[in-house]
């Protein structure tokens, strides 16, 4: 690639950062809670995303594409911080970041909300509700059929109506 | 209904503000400006390199260590008897937990890592085994044995491989799981322990009686010629360890098994057997395969034996480097497939293809490694150069040339 390609691809590169990174950076900690690590899957997805062979300015929906490599970015990491033989933290309680201390709370309050689901209802009512996607994006980011992402979606909200006693 | 499911959606929907960090962007693009998108890698070139089936040959800047395995038969009453206990049962399972990560070779360790289970299911009745760490899974069926990736559950939900591809190996071929080979048959494991305690001299043997356990603890020197220091401390064989037994005295049976790897004064464990079951009562689809999978036949013999095999025969192992580079360099894949047999071409393309060789110096042995290492010089298609000592072995029937690890 020669220099004047490298800065415009650059130019569009930081224009989508500026635009993303935020969003990225919630959809990364509300999984996570960790201020680093989820600033380190933003920034690998972008890095990921300025050397594949994508053309910056003409991806089709962006948000999608992004949230689904962030999703199997935090998918990875989860994989590999599950086989750690490392005793859990109790510290993982308290924010890394002392500022951080109202985005920690707002993660381990929809975290103990979504405590009781399976992983993969979770899943879809975190893109729904937190993400804002759509139900037809959340097929494409898990990689399953619109119906599923309904259904699942459909029991996560029936059976977090029982145990918030809504049924009542 | 509906108004509740709206209660419920406003509860998740978070009002908070999230916001990255100020310098993040700054990061961001200060990583993209040193990094070069015309050049795709799948993988870094650490992965690419510890892929390689001996890693030996690039330890200079990551310890590697593998478990240890000796060459030596039964003798000493202790492991003979456990060794025996092994053999009698109708199954056993153990979880080994090893530094290393979780989708290298089973042979792969890594003092810098944290720990990774693995689990062991081994049928000596059937020969049957089972060896699975998460990113990894390997098993022999009684007829073929196969190697791949399977999914894994984590907390966010299923993580599947982006290549759901699998090797079919023709028969019980432990050889895939290199020095890890011993843990699928702890029979043999505990044999060989004895063997070793009687054939090194210079090993301490330690035994301690406790309640209802024997502890055996063995303290081996490194296993080498060390004239060239490249391999010291890169597997077990070749480092001071300590290794520590337990038994239960009653039963003979091995309880757990800790080896602390001995660098620079500081020991650090880098493997641990734990929760061993005797007569494991076996589910029926421990040794079934995934039909998720594309499987691969593995190449009959140890190249691929085509028209280009006899140029990687008869000659220095400096020349076969050469040329091995030179296909690299226009992607001969014909070539490649012999030199490179021990690699899935398809893996390595994107990181090797136009590859070339700068200058390189001359082999050294080091260690018990059976072939040689080449230091080098290379130039990826990017520009980018790197040294790296690749390793060249010709230790099969043929005497064929093969690239073995660097890469």
């Amino acid at each position: 690639m020669d220099s004047t390609s490298q800065q415009t691809r650059l130019k569009q590169l930081e224009r989508i950062v500026v635009q993303e990174q935020d969003k990225l950076f919630k959809f990364a900690y509300l999984r996570i809670g960790n201020r680093d690590d989820a600033e380190d899957l933003v920034q690998e997805v972008l890095l990921k995303l300025f050397c594949s062979e994508e053309h910056l300015n003409s991806i089709r929906n962006l948000e999608q594409y992004l949230f689904k490599s962030l999703h199997n970015q935090c998918l990875d990491y989860f994989r590999k911080k599950n086989i750690q033989l490392l005793p859990i933290d109790e510290a993982t309680l308290i924010p890394d970041h002392e500022e951080d201390q109202e985005i920690f709370d707002e993660y381990l309050r929809i975290a103990k909300l979504l405590n009781t689901l399976p992983a993969e209802q979770q899943e879809v009512i975190r893109l729904r509700c937190t993400d804002q996607c759509k139900f037809k994006d959340i097929a494409k980011i898990l990689g399953i059929s619109l119906a599923t992402v309904k259904s699942r979606y459909r029991y996560a909200i029936q059976h977090l109506q029982n145990s918030l006693n809504l049924n009542r | 209904m509906e108004d509740n499911q709206q209660i419920i959606t406003e509860q998740l929907t978070s009002k908070v503000v999230f916001k990255s960090s100020d310098t993040l962007t700054e990061q961001i693009m200060e990583k993209a400006e040193q990094s070069n998108p015309s050049f795709q890698k799948k993988c870094s070139f650490k992965k690419i390199f510890i892929t390689a089936v001996s890693a030996a040959a690039v330890l200079a800047a990551i310890v590697i260590l593998r478990p240890f395995l000796t060459q030596a038969y039964s003798a000493g009453t202790t492991f003979n008897k456990a060794s025996d206990v092994f053999s009698n049962v109708s199954a056993c399972s153990m979880e080994i937990f090893v530094r290393t990560l979780p989708d290298e070779n089973f042979s792969y360790i890594d003092v810098k890592q944290g720990f990774v289970k693995h689990t062991l299911i081994n049928q000596p009745s059937t020969k049957r085994w089972s060896l699975e760490k998460p990113g990894r899974k390997a098993l022999f069926d009684g007829t073929n044995t196969w190697l791949w990736q399977p999914s894994i559950q984590t907390s966010i939900g299923t993580w599947t491989p982006d290549n759901r591809t699998g090797t079919k190996f023709p028969g019980n071929s432990k050889g895939i799981l290199e020095d890890f080979v011993i843990y699928t048959e702890p029979f043999l494991m505990m044999s060989l322990e004895a063997q070793y305690i009687r054939l090194n001299p210079k090993a301490l043997i330690k035994k301690e009686k406790n309640d209802s356990k024997l502890t055996i603890l063995i303290d081996a020197p490194a296993i080498g010629n060390f004239e060239n220091d490249f391999c010291k401390n890169t597997s077990l064989e070749e480092t001071d360890t300590r290794r520590e037994y337990v038994f239960d005295l009653e039963t003979n049976r091995l309880l757990t098994v800790k080896i602390d790897a001995i660098m620079d004064g500081k020991s650090t464990t880098v493997l641990e057997i734990k929760n061993i079951q005797y007569d494991y009562d076996i589910d029926s689809s421990t040794f079934e395969v995934p039909k998720d999978v594309e499987w691969m036949e593995y190449l009959s013999g140890i190249h691929g034996n085509n028209s280009k095999t006899s140029e990687f025969v008869g000659i220095i192992p400096e020349r076969a480097i050469e040329k091995a580079f030179a296909a690299m360099e226009s992607w001969d894949e014909e070539t490649l497939k012999v030199v490179m047999a021990q690699y899935n071409l398809k893996n390595i393309k994107s990181t090797y293809a136009g590859c070339r060789l700068l200058s390189h110096k001359i082999h050294f042995r080091s260690g018990r490694y059976a072939g040689v290492f080449i230091p080098c010089t290379i130039q990826f298609a990017n520009g980018e150069k790197v040294n790296r000592n690749i390793a060249i072995r010709n230790d099969n029937k043929e005497h064929v040339w093969l690239i073995d690890g660097g890469i």
